[in-house]
């Protein structure tokens, strides 16, 4: 923590919101698994979400786009502190990039044990990770100092 | 109102990217509420239609789902038999809709033949906005037979007109009298699932006589069995029924009082609402929080602007009717989302050419659309007040000499 | 006399922090009068200046400001008063970044609405004239430096023609020509308007260039 830009709550936020972006794929993955045969009520509102799956994931992970640009806003004044003491801004992108894919790391081996419960393929959010990567790389080009 | 427009266009919109998150995260709360509202309107105005039928001594034929069904070896006598044994000794409502027949019309849209009897049409009450309600002692073969249209062929089939056809459950040529016309959308809903609805803008109500029975082909015969209901009847006289629909096609019915589908409707319907509230709810919650906390991370990146226009003389009510104002935008940019896209939903239907689901209506979004949508905008009051309140309280909380030197 | 401000504070608590402050605090001041507030780091000389300024209505005691009792006043009456009858003198920092200086300056007209009034535009020119920042009004706050940006600090607080100025720390990031600057015009509102001028400093200098010297001590 010492070097990084992230606090615990940062922290905090970013493996919740991963989580829930997971999780909600997940849920719509697994409901298009259910014989909903016999509920046809059920079936034709579940439809109404699983038809538009990708948008609403989409949507959600804007959410990610929204803590990266907060948090890299927030810390400027922090990064030009940091390089008036000695640091470098290449580092300070380096550590940045390597934490965030971390925290995504951690977050996507906790969302696994509920592919597991759910018995789903691991390969579910795999998909979601590539969006968050390119998210993350996006955000880079906010990591400037005040 | 010039305040307002100052805080959108140089405050809130300088930091697009938390007002269009913020856009997104609120229109997946309407759109869920949305669905939802609509699920249950549905549903609803099913339930109350089947109300009408399930009434003390009717019996509601059911396809058991085990059975067996090789409709390719039943024969006609067979199923005159059991119409024959049906007239003998019950009195039944029957229906059967969607015979598909072309006929031109000035939509070009496909056309569907309804089969109905006196004691269905009873029950089903259709009101008519032209001509009169439908006759049923009219001579098949000898008379035209007298019919009413759906709205959408009120133009090309006004009442009193005339349409000679080739009837597609006698196969004869028959000549159709319009007699009345159905007013705009009127529908029918699944008896076992409500929430489905055809709509007769484009269908022509046919009414059903002994003698039309008799002369109709198997595929009425068969079809008019699956909703047949029996009225004034007795558990014995559904199960004598049953027994010798059995005997003769092989088919398996259950025929359910109305005590059995008031079960049913209490463990099916009632437990898939609460099923799908709960979902919503849940989900709901969850996009709340989400939306909340974007606003918070707001307040904490424009906390400084807050706090300058509270030292040169902003109060906080006016900053609460500004956020108020704020949110109200953006639920009205996600009405009008919600709004387009239900349009260009039900106007999909006319292009598709899709009568059973064209409908009538401004922008063809029909009543049930409407109450949705008025449901998500007494959401979006919930909502929009949660969000503001914790946003005011949290700008309160934050001395204004402490804001204004973050 | 002729007193503006009447404070009696019993005391300030903050009780998140389990401190309390001010306590048996009392102040007058009088139309026109030039006050300074000295005294060591965390004494309670910038709660003071937010009382005075009434950005704080949460403390135990009385105050009178310009002859009405500020406990009556609501929020809005606070936020009036705020706007027309006091001037914020604060760091250079306090403007908003995303607006230009014109737009800073202007914020106060806003609230007021009188911006469009043709009186008003030309007050605004002339304390523009005045202050010497023409050629920076369409610039944003970090596109200036910090003299330019204490400056329109200064003519957003005195674009109402407010009858008190609060001051904290105006000049605490400042060279000398430029602290220069910021002082004489304050005193030269105090002087042509009988502004009256409370200035929280920990610059003695500054604080001797007042009528009177205020020195906030500790509670033992």
């Amino acid at each position: 923590m010492k070097y990084s830009l992230f606090r615990f709550i940062d922290v905090f936020e970013a493996f919740a919101i991963y989580l829930i972006c997971f999780a909600s794929n997940l849920i719509i993955i697994y409901v298009q698994t259910l014989n909903l045969e016999g509920s046809s009520i059920i079936k034709s509102f579940l439809k109404s979400i699983i038809d538009y799956q990708l948008i609403i994931n989409i949507f959600l992970t804007f959410i990610i786009i929204v803590f990266h640009y907060q948090f890299l806003n927030r810390r400027k004044t922090e990064i030009s502190c940091r390089i008036l003491v000695g640091d470098t801004m290449v580092n300070i992108i380096i550590r940045y990039i390597m934490n965030s894919l971390s925290i995504l790391v951690f977050s996507f081996l906790l969302s696994l044990s509920l592919n597991f419960y759910l018995e789903l393929n691991v390969t579910s959010n795999l998909y979601l990770v590539l969006i968050f990567i390119i998210y993350i790389l996006i955000s880079v080009g906010q990591v400037q100092r005040k | 109102m010039r305040i307002l427009q100052f805080f959108i266009t140089r405050i809130f919109l300088k930091r697009w990217i938390l007002v269009l998150g913020m856009i997104l995260l609120l229109f997946l709360a309407n759109y869920l509420s949305f669905t939802t509202a609509r699920s249950i309107i549905s549903t609803y105005q099913g339930y109350q239609e089947m109300e009408t039928l399930n009434q003390e001594g009717t019996f509601i034929a059911n396809l058991d789902p085990d059975s067996e069904a090789d409709f390719g070896k039943f024969k006609i006598d067979d199923t005159q038999k059991v119409y024959e044994y049906l007239n003998n000794n019950y009195t039944y409502a029957l229906r059967a809709d969607g015979f598909v027949t072309p006929l031109d019309n000035k939509h070009n849209m496909e056309v569907s033949f309804n089969y109905i009897n006196e004691e269905a049409y009873k029950l089903n009450q259709f009101k008519l906005s032209q001509g009169n309600q439908l006759t049923f002692n009219y001579n098949f073969n000898k008379e035209k037979i007298p019919v009413l249209v759906g709205a959408g062929l009120a133009t090309t089939y006004p009442v009193g007109s005339n349409i000679e056809i080739t009837d597609p459950v006698t196969q004869q040529l028959v000549n159709l009298k319009v007699q009345g016309v159905l007013k705009k959308n009127t529908r029918r809903s699944n008896f076992y699932a409500p929430n489905s609805k055809n709509y007769f803008n484009f269908s022509i109500f046919i009414p059903v006589n002994e003698k039309f029975i008799q002369s109709a082909g198997l595929d009425l015969h068969v079809n008019s069995l699956m909703d047949i209901a029996l009225l004034d009847s007795t558990k014995e006289k559904s199960m004598n029924l049953k027994e010798h629909i059995q005997e003769n096609l092989g088919l398996e019915f259950n025929f359910f009082s109305q005590q059995e589908n008031f079960n049913y409707f209490e463990d099916y319907y009632v437990n898939s609402l609460k099923i799908i509230c709960t979902i919503t709810f849940i989900l709901l919650i969850i996009i709340v929080c989400l939306a909340t906390w974007n606003t918070l991370v707001s307040i904490r990146l424009m906390i400084k602007d807050f706090t300058i226009n509270l030292l040169v003389g902003l109060s906080y009510s006016k900053l609460r009717a500004i956020f108020y104002s704020y949110f109200g935008i953006l639920f009205s940019i996600n009405l009008a989302i919600l709004f387009v896209i239900t349009a260009f939903d039900r106007y999909g239907f006319w292009l598709r050419k899709d009568s059973t689901f064209a409908t009538y209506g401004i922008f063809g979004l029909i009543s049930k659309d409407w109450i949705a949508l008025l449901i998500v905008l007494f959401i979006d009051f919930i909502i929009g007040f949660t969000i503001v309140e914790l946003t005011i309280k949290k700008i309160k909380s934050i001395p204004i000499s402490v804001g204004v030197l973050k | 006399m002729n007193s503006i401000i009447k404070l009696e504070i019993q005391k300030k608590v903050f009780k998140k922090k389990g401190l309390s402050i001010l306590n048996d605090f009392e102040l007058e001041v009088e139309r026109g009068e030039r006050l300074s507030i000295i005294g060591e780091s965390g004494v309670g000389k910038t709660s003071l200046l937010n009382i005075i300024g009434l950005l704080d209505t949460k403390y135990q005691g009385s105050y009178n400001l310009f002859g009405s009792s500020v406990k009556d006043l609501s929020q809005n009456k606070l936020a009036e008063w705020r706007n027309q009858k006091i001037g914020f003198v604060l760091q250079e920092s306090a403007l908003i970044n995303s607006l230009t200086i014109e737009d800073n300056i202007k914020l106060p007209l806003m609230y007021a609405n009188i911006e469009k009034d043709q009186t008003v535009q030309e007050h605004f020119k002339r304390i523009i004239n005045k202050i010497g920042i023409e050629p920076i009004l369409k610039k944003k706050p970090l596109e200036c430096s910090g003299g330019q940006r204490s400056r329109a600090v200064f003519a957003r607080a005195v674009i109402m023609n407010p009858q008190l100025i609060l001051s904290d720390e105006p000049t605490a990031s400042l060279d000398l020509e430029n602290k220069e600057k910021i002082i004489n015009l304050l005193f030269d509102m105090n002087k042509e308007f009988n502004t009256t001028v409370i200035t929280v400093t920990h610059d003695l200098d500054l604080a001797n260039r007042h009528e009177r010297i205020i020195t906030l001590e500790r509670n033992e």
